[in-house]
Protein backbone atom coordinates (compact mmCIF):
# COMPACT_ATOMS: atom_id res chain seq x y z
CA UNK A 1 0.00 0.00 0.00
CA UNK A 2 1.32 3.39 -0.78
CA UNK A 3 0.85 6.17 1.69
CA UNK A 4 0.54 9.98 0.98
CA UNK A 5 3.84 10.04 2.76
CA UNK A 6 5.98 7.50 0.12
CA UNK A 7 3.65 9.68 -2.71
CA UNK A 8 5.52 12.56 -0.89
CA UNK A 9 8.68 11.07 -1.13
CA UNK A 10 8.39 9.81 -4.27
CA UNK A 11 7.80 13.26 -5.88
CA UNK A 12 10.85 14.38 -4.08
CA UNK A 13 12.42 11.77 -5.58
CA UNK A 14 11.22 13.31 -8.46
CA UNK A 15 14.05 15.69 -9.61
CA UNK A 16 16.60 13.63 -7.80
CA UNK A 17 18.14 12.48 -11.20
CA UNK A 18 18.24 15.53 -11.99
CA UNK A 19 20.53 17.31 -9.90
CA UNK A 20 23.17 15.30 -11.58
CA UNK A 21 22.33 16.74 -14.76
CA UNK A 22 23.06 20.38 -13.12
CA UNK A 23 26.76 18.92 -12.04
CA UNK A 24 29.73 19.44 -14.18
CA UNK A 25 29.90 17.42 -16.68
CA UNK A 26 27.05 15.44 -16.23
CA UNK A 27 24.95 14.93 -19.14
CA UNK A 28 24.54 11.51 -18.67
CA UNK A 29 20.98 10.49 -18.93
CA UNK A 30 19.73 8.02 -17.52
CA UNK A 31 18.74 8.04 -14.45
CA UNK A 32 15.62 7.25 -13.58
CA UNK A 33 13.11 7.65 -11.17
CA UNK A 34 10.33 10.90 -11.75
CA UNK A 35 6.88 11.40 -11.12
CA UNK A 36 7.30 14.25 -13.49
CA UNK A 37 7.86 17.41 -11.85
CA UNK A 38 3.97 18.51 -11.52
CA UNK A 39 2.75 17.39 -8.02
CA UNK A 40 -0.78 16.61 -7.06
CA UNK A 41 -2.48 18.92 -5.28
CA UNK A 42 -2.69 16.30 -2.63
CA UNK A 43 0.93 15.48 -3.07
CA UNK A 44 1.56 19.53 -2.51
CA UNK A 45 -0.01 19.39 0.25
CA UNK A 46 1.90 16.54 1.90
CA UNK A 47 5.15 17.96 0.81
CA UNK A 48 4.45 21.23 2.87
CA UNK A 49 2.48 19.19 5.66
CA UNK A 50 -0.27 21.50 5.23
CA UNK A 51 -2.88 19.04 5.18
CA UNK A 52 -3.82 16.56 7.63
CA UNK A 53 -0.37 14.62 7.08
CA UNK A 54 1.64 11.97 8.98
CA UNK A 55 4.78 14.47 8.94
CA UNK A 56 6.55 14.77 11.78
CA UNK A 57 8.56 18.29 11.87
CA UNK A 58 11.55 16.72 11.18
CA UNK A 59 10.04 15.02 7.95
CA UNK A 60 8.67 17.77 6.32
CA UNK A 61 10.16 19.58 3.95
CA UNK A 62 9.92 23.45 4.40
CA UNK A 63 10.69 26.55 3.01
CA UNK A 64 14.50 28.16 3.12
CA UNK A 65 15.59 30.85 1.69
CA UNK A 66 18.39 30.97 -1.52
CA UNK A 67 20.82 31.97 1.56
CA UNK A 68 22.12 34.60 -1.09
CA UNK A 69 20.13 37.40 -1.21
CA UNK A 70 22.09 39.01 -4.69
CA UNK A 71 20.84 35.57 -6.19
CA UNK A 72 17.15 36.37 -5.25
CA UNK A 73 17.27 39.97 -6.24
CA UNK A 74 18.82 38.24 -9.83
CA UNK A 75 16.15 35.44 -9.72
CA UNK A 76 13.66 37.86 -9.19
CA UNK A 77 14.19 39.81 -12.90
CA UNK A 78 14.00 36.54 -14.72
CA UNK A 79 10.70 35.33 -12.69
CA UNK A 80 9.32 39.02 -13.50
CA UNK A 81 10.07 38.08 -17.30
CA UNK A 82 8.44 34.69 -16.66
CA UNK A 83 5.06 36.58 -15.71
CA UNK A 84 5.44 39.37 -18.01
CA UNK A 85 5.90 36.72 -21.03
CA UNK A 86 3.00 34.04 -19.94
CA UNK A 87 0.86 35.84 -18.02
CA UNK A 88 0.71 33.74 -15.15
CA UNK A 89 1.49 34.84 -11.72
CA UNK A 90 2.51 31.84 -9.15
CA UNK A 91 4.05 31.95 -6.38
CA UNK A 92 7.75 30.96 -6.13
CA UNK A 93 10.20 29.79 -3.27
CA UNK A 94 13.21 28.05 -2.26
CA UNK A 95 12.55 24.76 0.13
CA UNK A 96 14.56 22.10 1.61
CA UNK A 97 15.47 19.12 -0.34
CA UNK A 98 18.06 17.63 2.16
CA UNK A 99 16.13 14.29 1.44
CA UNK A 100 16.87 14.77 -2.36
CA UNK A 101 17.11 17.55 -5.05
CA UNK A 102 14.28 18.16 -6.41
CA UNK A 103 11.82 21.29 -8.20
CA UNK A 104 8.17 20.90 -9.12
CA UNK A 105 5.03 23.49 -10.03
CA UNK A 106 1.65 22.53 -8.45
CA UNK A 107 -1.23 24.00 -8.96
CA UNK A 108 -1.77 24.33 -4.85
CA UNK A 109 -1.82 27.81 -4.08
CA UNK A 110 0.98 27.81 -1.33
CA UNK A 111 2.28 30.93 -1.73
CA UNK A 112 -0.95 33.44 -1.99
CA UNK A 113 -0.85 33.74 -5.39
CA UNK A 114 -3.27 32.54 -7.60
CA UNK A 115 -1.92 30.80 -10.17
CA UNK A 116 -0.22 28.01 -7.99
CA UNK A 117 2.93 27.35 -7.06
CA UNK A 118 6.93 27.07 -8.39
CA UNK A 119 8.96 25.32 -5.27
CA UNK A 120 12.92 24.92 -6.29
CA UNK A 121 14.92 23.17 -3.83
CA UNK A 122 17.85 24.18 -2.15
CA UNK A 123 19.95 20.79 -2.61
CA UNK A 124 19.10 21.34 -6.29
CA UNK A 125 19.80 24.73 -6.36
CA UNK A 126 23.53 24.08 -5.02
CA UNK A 127 23.98 21.61 -7.75
CA UNK A 128 22.85 23.70 -10.61
CA UNK A 129 25.36 26.34 -8.94
CA UNK A 130 28.23 23.62 -9.85
CA UNK A 131 27.25 23.74 -13.49
CA UNK A 132 30.67 24.57 -15.37
CA UNK A 133 29.02 26.68 -18.34
CA UNK A 134 26.27 29.70 -17.09
CA UNK A 135 25.45 27.78 -14.07
CA UNK A 136 22.41 31.37 -14.20
CA UNK A 137 21.13 30.22 -17.07
CA UNK A 138 20.90 26.32 -15.66
CA UNK A 139 18.97 27.64 -12.54
CA UNK A 140 16.91 30.14 -15.18
CA UNK A 141 16.34 26.91 -17.38
CA UNK A 142 15.02 24.81 -14.57
CA UNK A 143 12.54 27.85 -13.83
CA UNK A 144 11.39 28.32 -16.93
CA UNK A 145 10.31 24.48 -17.55
CA UNK A 146 8.55 24.80 -14.19
CA UNK A 147 6.24 27.96 -15.29
CA UNK A 148 5.64 25.97 -18.24
CA UNK A 149 3.82 23.61 -16.38
CA UNK A 150 2.45 26.22 -14.36
CA UNK A 151 0.93 28.07 -17.88
CA UNK A 152 -0.28 24.49 -18.68
CA UNK A 153 -2.56 24.70 -15.56
CA UNK A 154 -4.11 27.91 -16.37
CA UNK A 155 -4.47 27.53 -19.81
CA UNK A 156 -6.31 23.82 -19.24
CA UNK A 157 -3.69 21.75 -21.29
CA UNK A 158 -2.25 19.47 -18.54
CA UNK A 159 -5.22 17.03 -18.80
CA UNK A 160 -4.96 17.77 -22.85
CA UNK A 161 -1.78 16.78 -22.66
CA UNK A 162 -1.80 13.96 -20.50
CA UNK A 163 -5.31 12.15 -22.16
CA UNK A 164 -4.92 8.27 -22.75
CA UNK A 165 -0.90 8.76 -22.75
CA UNK A 166 1.10 6.21 -20.67
CA UNK A 167 3.60 8.44 -19.71
CA UNK A 168 3.97 12.23 -18.76
CA UNK A 169 6.16 12.42 -21.73
CA UNK A 170 4.00 15.23 -23.77
CA UNK A 171 3.19 16.94 -20.87
CA UNK A 172 7.41 17.60 -19.66
CA UNK A 173 7.92 18.01 -23.57
CA UNK A 174 5.42 20.65 -23.84
CA UNK A 175 6.87 22.25 -20.93
CA UNK A 176 10.36 21.69 -22.52
CA UNK A 177 9.33 23.72 -25.75
CA UNK A 178 7.83 26.39 -23.34
CA UNK A 179 10.96 26.71 -22.00
CA UNK A 180 12.85 26.85 -25.26
CA UNK A 181 10.20 29.49 -26.17
CA UNK A 182 11.25 31.92 -23.30
CA UNK A 183 14.91 31.20 -24.16
CA UNK A 184 14.11 32.62 -27.46
CA UNK A 185 12.67 35.60 -25.89
CA UNK A 186 15.12 36.43 -23.50
CA UNK A 187 18.19 36.01 -26.89
CA UNK A 188 15.95 38.58 -28.71
CA UNK A 189 15.78 40.90 -25.78
CA UNK A 190 19.92 40.16 -24.83
CA UNK A 191 21.66 38.73 -28.10
CA UNK A 192 24.42 37.68 -25.58
CA UNK A 193 21.76 35.06 -23.44
CA UNK A 194 23.63 31.59 -23.90
CA UNK A 195 20.08 29.64 -24.62
CA UNK A 196 21.95 26.82 -26.17
CA UNK A 197 22.60 26.07 -22.49
CA UNK A 198 18.64 25.60 -21.80
CA UNK A 199 18.67 22.73 -24.55
CA UNK A 200 21.62 21.23 -22.76
CA UNK A 201 20.17 21.53 -19.54
CA UNK A 202 16.96 19.63 -20.71
CA UNK A 203 19.20 17.29 -22.94
CA UNK A 204 20.64 16.02 -19.34
CA UNK A 205 17.15 15.64 -17.91
CA UNK A 206 16.57 13.45 -20.20
CA UNK A 207 15.68 9.36 -19.68
CA UNK A 208 15.38 5.71 -21.53
CA UNK A 209 12.75 4.98 -19.48
CA UNK A 210 9.99 4.47 -22.20
CA UNK A 211 8.14 1.92 -20.26
CA UNK A 212 7.67 4.51 -17.38
CA UNK A 213 4.68 6.43 -16.55
CA UNK A 214 7.56 8.69 -15.26
CA UNK A 215 9.46 9.05 -18.47
CA UNK A 216 9.85 12.27 -19.21
CA UNK A 217 11.50 12.29 -22.60
CA UNK A 218 14.58 10.75 -24.16
CA UNK A 219 17.65 12.94 -23.96
CA UNK A 220 17.50 14.35 -27.54
CA UNK A 221 13.85 14.94 -27.34
CA UNK A 222 13.85 17.16 -24.71
CA UNK A 223 16.70 19.27 -26.47
CA UNK A 224 14.50 19.13 -29.53
CA UNK A 225 11.76 20.60 -28.13
CA UNK A 226 13.42 23.25 -26.32
CA UNK A 227 14.80 23.99 -30.06
CA UNK A 228 11.85 24.25 -31.58
CA UNK A 229 10.13 26.55 -28.55
CA UNK A 230 13.10 28.52 -28.98
CA UNK A 231 12.52 28.76 -32.69
CA UNK A 232 8.78 29.77 -32.58
CA UNK A 233 9.85 33.17 -30.44
CA UNK A 234 13.58 33.78 -32.06
CA UNK A 235 13.16 33.00 -35.79
CA UNK A 236 9.20 33.25 -36.49
CA UNK A 237 8.41 36.10 -33.78
CA UNK A 238 5.64 34.25 -32.37
CA UNK A 239 3.21 35.65 -29.42
CA UNK A 240 2.98 32.83 -26.42
CA UNK A 241 -0.43 32.38 -27.94
CA UNK A 242 1.01 31.06 -30.69
CA UNK A 243 3.78 29.18 -28.99
CA UNK A 244 1.24 27.14 -27.02
CA UNK A 245 -0.86 26.28 -29.76
CA UNK A 246 2.44 25.29 -32.10
CA UNK A 247 3.64 23.34 -28.86
CA UNK A 248 0.55 21.01 -28.65
CA UNK A 249 0.77 20.50 -31.85
CA UNK A 250 4.38 20.31 -31.69
CA UNK A 251 3.72 17.02 -28.92
CA UNK A 252 1.23 15.79 -30.49
CA UNK A 253 3.52 14.10 -33.19
CA UNK A 254 5.37 12.29 -30.23
CA UNK B 1 23.15 4.52 -37.27
CA UNK B 2 23.04 7.28 -40.12
CA UNK B 3 19.69 8.57 -38.51
CA UNK B 4 21.30 9.28 -35.46
CA UNK B 5 23.92 10.63 -37.38
CA UNK B 6 21.97 13.04 -39.37
CA UNK B 7 19.85 13.79 -35.64
CA UNK B 8 22.89 14.51 -33.86
CA UNK B 9 24.08 16.75 -36.58
CA UNK B 10 20.42 18.64 -37.11
CA UNK B 11 20.38 19.02 -33.30
CA UNK B 12 23.91 20.29 -33.62
CA UNK B 13 23.05 23.00 -36.13
CA UNK B 14 20.01 23.95 -33.61
CA UNK B 15 22.11 24.49 -30.98
CA UNK B 16 24.50 26.49 -32.88
CA UNK B 17 21.78 28.83 -33.90
CA UNK B 18 20.67 28.98 -30.34
CA UNK B 19 24.21 29.70 -29.82
CA UNK B 20 24.50 32.69 -32.46
CA UNK B 21 23.52 36.46 -31.94
CA UNK B 22 21.11 37.25 -34.40
CA UNK B 23 22.04 40.59 -35.58
CA UNK B 24 19.17 42.61 -36.21
CA UNK B 25 18.60 45.57 -36.67
CA UNK B 26 15.28 46.79 -34.19
CA UNK B 27 12.84 49.32 -32.71
CA UNK B 28 13.71 50.76 -29.65
CA UNK B 29 12.39 52.87 -27.27
CA UNK B 30 14.30 54.53 -24.82
CA UNK B 31 13.24 56.37 -21.98
CA UNK B 32 14.62 60.28 -20.76
CA UNK B 33 11.42 61.14 -19.24
CA UNK B 34 13.32 60.93 -15.86
CA UNK B 35 10.70 58.43 -14.51
CA UNK B 36 9.40 54.77 -15.11
CA UNK B 37 6.88 54.66 -17.58
CA UNK B 38 4.90 51.84 -19.23
CA UNK B 39 5.00 51.21 -22.71
CA UNK B 40 2.66 49.83 -25.32
CA UNK B 41 3.78 49.75 -29.19
CA UNK B 42 1.58 49.65 -32.30
CA UNK B 43 2.75 49.08 -35.69
CA UNK B 44 1.13 47.21 -39.26
CA UNK B 45 2.65 43.82 -39.11
CA UNK B 46 3.80 42.37 -42.34
CA UNK B 47 1.64 38.63 -41.17
CA UNK B 48 -0.91 40.14 -38.70
CA UNK B 49 -1.54 43.61 -39.82
CA UNK B 50 -2.17 46.62 -37.26
CA UNK B 51 -1.32 45.00 -33.90
CA UNK B 52 -1.04 46.48 -30.45
CA UNK B 53 1.05 45.34 -28.11
CA UNK B 54 1.87 45.83 -24.30
CA UNK B 55 2.95 46.30 -21.74
CA UNK B 56 6.87 46.99 -20.98
CA UNK B 57 7.76 48.58 -18.49
CA UNK B 58 11.04 51.26 -19.15
CA UNK B 59 12.42 52.18 -16.45
CA UNK B 60 14.35 56.11 -16.24
CA UNK B 61 17.14 56.04 -18.40
CA UNK B 62 16.13 52.31 -19.59
CA UNK B 63 15.69 51.74 -23.58
CA UNK B 64 13.45 48.55 -24.67
CA UNK B 65 13.29 47.03 -27.94
CA UNK B 66 9.63 46.39 -29.21
CA UNK B 67 10.09 45.08 -32.90
CA UNK B 68 13.08 43.15 -34.01
CA UNK B 69 14.31 43.09 -37.89
CA UNK B 70 14.80 45.80 -40.42
CA UNK B 71 12.34 49.20 -39.92
CA UNK B 72 10.66 50.16 -43.44
CA UNK B 73 8.78 53.65 -43.73
CA UNK B 74 5.65 54.42 -42.18
CA UNK B 75 4.28 55.24 -39.01
CA UNK B 76 4.58 53.30 -35.70
CA UNK B 77 3.11 54.25 -32.33
CA UNK B 78 3.80 54.55 -28.92
CA UNK B 79 1.15 54.58 -25.35
CA UNK B 80 2.79 55.77 -22.67
CA UNK B 81 1.63 55.84 -18.94
CA UNK B 82 3.20 56.94 -16.33
CA UNK B 83 3.02 55.29 -12.83
CA UNK B 84 0.08 57.70 -12.51
CA UNK B 85 -1.61 56.13 -15.29
CA UNK B 86 -1.85 59.13 -17.04
CA UNK B 87 -0.96 58.99 -20.90
CA UNK B 88 1.54 60.88 -23.56
CA UNK B 89 -0.41 63.18 -24.99
CA UNK B 90 -1.50 62.95 -28.57
CA UNK B 91 -1.56 65.47 -31.00
CA UNK B 92 -4.81 66.46 -31.48
CA UNK B 93 -4.50 66.85 -34.95
CA UNK B 94 -2.91 63.40 -34.97
CA UNK B 95 -5.36 61.06 -37.65
CA UNK B 96 -5.42 57.81 -36.79
CA UNK B 97 -3.63 55.43 -34.30
CA UNK B 98 -6.23 53.76 -32.49
CA UNK B 99 -5.62 50.53 -30.78
CA UNK B 100 -7.07 48.28 -28.74
CA UNK B 101 -5.51 47.69 -24.95
CA UNK B 102 -5.93 45.95 -21.94
CA UNK B 103 -5.41 47.88 -18.57
CA UNK B 104 -3.76 45.60 -16.64
CA UNK B 105 -2.58 42.37 -18.14
CA UNK B 106 -0.55 41.70 -21.31
CA UNK B 107 -1.82 42.09 -24.16
CA UNK B 108 -0.58 41.15 -27.99
CA UNK B 109 -4.16 41.91 -30.34
CA UNK B 110 -4.91 42.56 -34.28
CA UNK B 111 -6.50 45.02 -34.95
CA UNK B 112 -8.20 43.01 -37.43
CA UNK B 113 -10.31 40.92 -35.03
CA UNK B 114 -12.02 43.83 -33.66
CA UNK B 115 -12.84 45.58 -36.75
CA UNK B 116 -16.74 46.33 -37.83
CA UNK B 117 -17.96 46.11 -41.09
CA UNK B 118 -18.20 49.62 -41.16
CA UNK B 119 -14.34 49.64 -40.79
CA UNK B 120 -14.20 51.09 -36.91
CA UNK B 121 -12.58 49.21 -34.19
CA UNK B 122 -14.83 47.88 -31.79
CA UNK B 123 -12.13 47.51 -28.48
CA UNK B 124 -14.93 47.84 -26.05
CA UNK B 125 -17.78 45.53 -27.68
CA UNK B 126 -14.91 43.20 -26.98
CA UNK B 127 -14.22 43.76 -23.07
CA UNK B 128 -10.85 46.19 -24.37
CA UNK B 129 -10.05 49.65 -24.32
CA UNK B 130 -9.45 52.09 -27.28
CA UNK B 131 -6.87 54.41 -27.44
CA UNK B 132 -4.97 56.97 -29.50
CA UNK B 133 -1.79 55.78 -29.47
CA UNK B 134 1.05 58.82 -30.23
CA UNK B 135 2.66 58.21 -33.63
CA UNK B 136 6.14 58.40 -34.36
CA UNK B 137 7.22 58.58 -38.13
CA UNK B 138 9.92 56.74 -39.73
CA UNK B 139 10.96 58.48 -43.05
CA UNK B 140 13.12 56.60 -44.03
CA UNK B 141 13.90 52.55 -44.33
CA UNK B 142 16.12 51.77 -40.70
CA UNK B 143 18.35 49.47 -39.45
CA UNK B 144 17.71 50.79 -36.09
CA UNK B 145 14.86 53.14 -34.83
CA UNK B 146 15.38 54.42 -31.63
CA UNK B 147 12.54 56.65 -30.19
CA UNK B 148 13.37 58.78 -27.38
CA UNK B 149 10.57 60.35 -24.65
CA UNK B 150 11.40 62.94 -23.15
CA UNK B 151 10.11 65.44 -20.17
CA UNK B 152 8.06 67.60 -22.19
CA UNK B 153 6.33 64.51 -23.31
CA UNK B 154 5.23 63.63 -20.44
CA UNK B 155 4.42 66.92 -19.03
CA UNK B 156 6.19 68.32 -16.35
CA UNK B 157 3.94 68.28 -13.70
CA UNK B 158 4.06 65.14 -13.88
CA UNK B 159 7.49 64.29 -12.98
CA UNK B 160 8.19 64.92 -9.13
CA UNK B 161 6.34 61.81 -8.25
CA UNK B 162 7.86 59.92 -10.49
CA UNK B 163 11.60 60.50 -10.06
CA UNK B 164 10.64 59.95 -6.17
CA UNK B 165 9.79 56.54 -7.31
CA UNK B 166 12.38 55.72 -9.29
CA UNK B 167 14.89 56.96 -7.04
CA UNK B 168 12.81 54.73 -4.34
CA UNK B 169 12.98 51.73 -6.66
CA UNK B 170 17.24 52.12 -6.87
CA UNK B 171 17.15 51.07 -3.32
CA UNK B 172 18.56 47.38 -3.00
CA UNK B 173 16.00 44.74 -0.83
CA UNK B 174 16.70 45.26 2.49
CA UNK B 175 16.99 41.62 3.51
CA UNK B 176 16.79 38.20 1.53
CA UNK B 177 13.27 37.05 1.39
CA UNK B 178 13.05 33.24 2.30
CA UNK B 179 9.79 33.45 -0.34
CA UNK B 180 11.22 35.41 -3.86
CA UNK B 181 8.79 38.03 -4.83
CA UNK B 182 7.50 37.51 -8.25
CA UNK B 183 6.91 40.69 -9.25
CA UNK B 184 3.15 40.80 -10.89
CA UNK B 185 2.64 40.96 -14.65
CA UNK B 186 3.64 44.47 -15.94
CA UNK B 187 -0.26 44.51 -16.34
CA UNK B 188 -0.43 45.22 -12.94
CA UNK B 189 2.43 47.20 -12.47
CA UNK B 190 1.70 49.91 -10.67
CA UNK B 191 0.81 47.44 -7.58
CA UNK B 192 4.32 45.46 -7.62
CA UNK B 193 6.63 47.09 -9.76
CA UNK B 194 9.51 45.44 -11.55
CA UNK B 195 12.47 44.90 -9.44
CA UNK B 196 14.48 47.96 -9.63
CA UNK B 197 17.72 48.01 -12.22
CA UNK B 198 20.75 46.37 -11.54
CA UNK B 199 22.05 47.47 -8.78
CA UNK B 200 25.75 46.45 -7.09
CA UNK B 201 26.93 42.43 -7.66
CA UNK B 202 23.96 40.83 -8.10
CA UNK B 203 23.46 41.43 -11.70
CA UNK B 204 27.25 40.70 -12.21
CA UNK B 205 27.27 37.48 -10.35
CA UNK B 206 24.08 36.39 -12.34
CA UNK B 207 24.26 38.43 -15.71
CA UNK B 208 21.70 36.18 -17.73
CA UNK B 209 19.21 36.21 -14.58
CA UNK B 210 18.78 40.33 -14.77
Amino acid sequence: MISRRDIALGGLLTIGWLAGSCGCGAHAAGAPHSFGCTLTDDEADAVFALGATPFGPGDSPTIVGSGDRELDYALAQTLSRLTDTWNVLPGFAWFDDSAAPNAFATQRRLLSREDGSVLFGRRLLDRCLKSCEHPDVVVSAVCAHEFGHIVQYKNGLSKRLQAGQPTVKRVELHADFLAGYFAGVRKLAKPDFPAAVYATTQYGFGDYRSDSVRHHGRPEERAAAIVKGFEVAFRDRGSPAEALAIGMRYVATM
Amino acid sequence: MRAALTTTLCLTAALLALSSSPGRADFRVCNSSGAQVRLAFGNNDSRFGWTSRGWWTVPAGGCQNVLYGEIPPGNYYVYVLDTANRPLPVPEAQAGGTFCIKDEAAFDLRSSSFMTPQNTIACEANGLKGVKFRAVEVNETSPTYTHTLVPNNMGVSSLVPLIKEAVQNLERPAASPQVVTIPAPQGSVAQTPRPAPPVGTACQRYPNLC
